[in-house]
């Protein structure tokens, strides 16, 4: 049987969709402590007693295994692996670039995308909307690696 | 097994795009490729008629097992791509419809009928038919498509 396919043209289409215009490096550390500042509010707020984030509560929110997580999500680290200087791997088989700020500068600058992935990454593994706390944390711990 | 070349390596642009580029406003293809080629690589829209991606976009938020739900604008312009671009769309290439009855609405590529043919060789269990994760939907473990490998690093919202 043949199959006229034009395949290539419709990836191409697909993927050159993101050629965009390069631009001047972005000042990564003001917009990560902006997203920062907000969630240190938010924080605050909450509990008028809040310090500061914690890199050792970031870790442990990161590798826990939280019981009821959807079975496809046990864990932060299922995904980004227990070491996020290491590359992660989604389950359809992408690689994901490292967590750690280190690794990826741009990590935890843009607040639509962190908002996205939190919102949605908390509702697979935790089941429920992550505190600015938590958020806090999660980004500081990266921070540091 | 044969690698065949779909198309030539990826424009590494791909993943520069918008990197700190707030003041552009993303075009629904480029949505979808950031959106939904985060997990794994953006499929073309052509490879499914219209109703099948309304029904993947209408569950995105239990979504092969995962929660890709997305804001109300980016859904709705994802959503108004695919179906201009689908199999039975305007812009989409009806042929990879074969053996689809118009009751039938596949929620996966690799069910559709084109796509079992030419992989035929390749259907044995663990690829396309065994349980769990189908690697088969990772189109890019043997062809050499953008959007598969690297991390995209702007998957935003
Ligand atoms: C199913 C796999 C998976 C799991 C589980 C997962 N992530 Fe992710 N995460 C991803 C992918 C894919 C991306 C987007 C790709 C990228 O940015 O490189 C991402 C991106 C993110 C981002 C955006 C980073 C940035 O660049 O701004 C945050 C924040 C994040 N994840 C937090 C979490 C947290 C917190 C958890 C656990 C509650 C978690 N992730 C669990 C796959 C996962
Ligand atoms: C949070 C991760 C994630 C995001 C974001 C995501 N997907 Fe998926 N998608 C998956 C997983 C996991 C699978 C199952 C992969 C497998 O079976 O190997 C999948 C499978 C699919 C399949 C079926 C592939 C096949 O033929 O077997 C389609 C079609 C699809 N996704 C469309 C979309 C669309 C459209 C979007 C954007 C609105 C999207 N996905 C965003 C995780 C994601
Ligand atoms: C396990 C490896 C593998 C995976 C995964 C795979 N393919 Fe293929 N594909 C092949 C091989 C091998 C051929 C050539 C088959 C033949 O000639 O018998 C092929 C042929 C094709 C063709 C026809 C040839 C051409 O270049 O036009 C298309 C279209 C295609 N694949 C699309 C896809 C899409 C879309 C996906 C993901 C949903 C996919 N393939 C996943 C191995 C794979």
């Amino acid at each position: 049987m043949k199959l006229p396919i034009r395949l290539a043209a419709a990836l191409l289409l697909a993927s050159s969709a993101a050629a965009g215009v390069a631009v001047a490096t972005p000042d990564y550390a003001a917009q990560r402590a902006a997203i920062l500042g907000h969630y240190a509010a938010e924080a605050r707020k909450a509990d008028p007693a809040f310090k500061g984030f914690s890199v050792a509560a970031g870790r442990a929110f990161f590798l826990a295994h939280p019981a009821g997580a959807r079975p496809a999500t046990p864990s932060c680290s299922y995904c980004h692996t227990t070491d996020p200087r290491n590359r992660g791997r989604t389950r359809a088989g992408k690689v994901i670039l490292p967590m750690a700020v280190s690794r990826t500068p741009s990590r935890f600058t843009k607040p639509s995308k962190v908002r996205l992935w939190f919102r949605r990454t908390c509702q697979s593994v935790y089941r429920r909307q992550c505190t600015a706390l938590e958020k806090g944390n999660y980004i500081t711990f990266m921070a540091s690696q | 097994m044969t690698r065949p070349a779909l198309l030539p390596a990826a424009p590494l642009l791909a993943a520069l795009l918008l990197s700190g580029g707030t003041a552009l406003a993303a075009t629904p293809q480029q949505t979808y490729a950031t959106q939904c080629g985060a997990c794994h690589m953006a499929y073309p829209p052509t490879l499914l008629p219209a109703r099948s991606w309304k029904a993947i976009v209408a569950g995105l938020r239990h979504h092969f097992g995962e929660d890709a739900s997305l804001g109300r604008r980016d859904t709705a312009a994802i959503l108004t791509y695919l179906a201009d671009n689908a199999a039975d769309g305007p812009l989409g290439n009806s042929r990879f419809l074969m053996g689809v009855s118009p009751g039938m609405t596949p929620m996966r590529i690799t069910d559709m009928p084109f796509w079992r043919v030419i992989h035929a060789r390749l259907l044995r269990p663990g690829i396309g038919t065994g349980p769990g994760i189908r690697k088969a939907a990772a189109c890019n473990l043997c062809h050499n498509v953008n959007g598969g490998g690297e991390g995209s690093g702007e998957s935003g919202g």
